[in-house]
């Protein structure tokens, strides 16, 4: 069954974060181009902007990487990922002017259809200082504009989250060819080592960012609960999760958000239905689990969406004892009411 | 429902971490030490970049096109 069309939600904080990035991309773009025409006064309109263009989208891209590990390093950087979709397709938007701009410059004014010129020009393909990168560019490209095009919730819900994140992993083939592409072709024939260590600090903070953001996961995935002869898994002490807030744990590989409020215990769920965003990382807002990346709401105690709303996570039984909380492991079908645990009656 | 992807995401990026600086070093250390220009661009190492005029002149020629 498919979803129907839901036009994007516009609202203050979507608006403020568009112009912020629209005037952003306009001053860098116009600094970029302003600055490269007093240097290089012979330099074509058409390369200015190709470079303009290309480094304002590499540049972008690279933000777009380090928004997910440091959203999970430190919830402060939460506001940047919640509209991330808009800095993608203005990424992509930036790397198709750029590369028509550049089929246009280096590809049009032969007697060979340019994209056909684009994948021929060059077949050295066995040299690293002449490999042919333009071609690099052209998939990564291409990778983008399918992120892009399915980056509404419309695709989100008619794909599932799970393929539509397999998609929009993509992301990371794509900037390995983009990295490709600049490596072989910018700093084959720019000398400038400011070049070469921008690009060096980009690919170092976009690398160490994801290693820690992936050692600080690991610690959850790898910490063993230890069982007892009812079948519960012994998951954490009460006072060891703040009020309104949870602690996450593993149960055979899968992520379970423990929540504390008001003097209960509920247990649902990590995954949000929505963009399986952690929902143990967000708090409770009015009574209700709010995934930190996009605001979906949960009842604790059924994991279901409040009226009108439909998206249901799974839910687990819980008990407390000893001043511990204790979890059954079996995931209860999405959307089944528990009774949470009392904290009074330890 | 999750973790196959997590693994998945964690496994291609320990396999980025490998590639992308090896590849970004190799590429770097195979810079021409005297440059020549890249075949497909057209373009001259070291030089500003060619006007239109200049493209249009090298096109006529049949010059830097297979």
């Amino acid at each position: 069954m498919s979803h129907g069309y839901v036009a994007v939600g516009w609202n203050a904080q979507k608006r403020g974060y568009d112009v912020t990035l629209a005037c952003g991309v306009i001053l860098y773009v116009g600094t970029f181009v302003g600055l490269s025409a007093v240097l290089y006064p012979t330099a074509t309109a058409e390369t200015l902007l190709i470079r303009a263009l290309g480094s304002c989208a590499f540049l972008m891209l690279n933000v777009v990487l380090c928004i997910g590990p440091l959203c999970r390093l430190d919830s402060r950087f939460l506001p940047l990922l919640y509209n991330r979709r808009h800095l993608g397709v203005t990424t992509f938007l930036l790397g198709l002017g750029h590369g028509a701009f550049g089929l246009i410059q280096f590809h049009r004014l032969g007697n060979m259809d340019p994209l056909l010129s684009l994948f021929t020009a060059n077949r050295n393909y066995f040299s690293l200082a002449d490999f042919p990168f333009q071609p690099l560019g052209f998939l990564a490209l291409i990778i983008l504009f399918l992120m892009a095009a399915t980056s509404h919730d419309f695709w989100l819900r008619n794909l599932t989250p799970p393929v539509w994140k397999s998609l929009h992993m993509l992301v990371y083939l794509a900037y390995a060819l983009l990295v490709a592409h600049v490596t072989l072709g910018l700093l084959q024939s720019e000398r400038s080592r400011w070049l070469v260590g921008a690009m060096a600090i980009s690919l170092s903070a976009v690398i160490s960012l994801h290693l820690a953001a992936a050692l600080r996961e690991r610690k959850t995935d790898d910490a063993r609960l230890s069982p007892s002869g009812t079948g519960y898994l012994a998951a954490c002490p009460v006072e060891e999760i703040p009020e309104k807030y949870a602690k996450v744990v593993s149960v055979h590989g899968e992520r379970v958000a423990i929540f504390k409020f008001d003097g209960k215990i509920c247990a649902l769920s990590n995954v949000c239905r929505h963009q399986n965003g952690p929902l143990g990382e967000g708090k409770i807002v009015d009574g209700c689990v709010t995934c930190p990346w996009h605001g979906y709401q949960y009842l604790p105690e059924s994991g279901a969406s409040p009226p009108p709303f439909t998206e249901k996570v799974s839910t687990f039984r819980t008990k407390l004892a000893d001043g511990m909380v204790w979890l059954d492991p079996n995931p209860l079908p999405p959307g089944s009411r528990v009774e949470p645990s009392r904290i009074e009656s330890v | 429902m999750i973790q196959p992807l997590r693994t998945v995401h964690r496994q291609v990026f320990l396999l980025l971490t490998l590639a992308l600086p090896l590849l970004f070093v190799a590429g770097i250390r195979a810079r021409h030490w005297v440059l020549t220009p890249k075949p497909e661009s057209g373009q001259r190492a070291l030089a500003a970049p060619k006007t239109r005029k200049e493209l249009a002149a090298t096109a006529a020629r049949g010059e830097g096109r297979p």
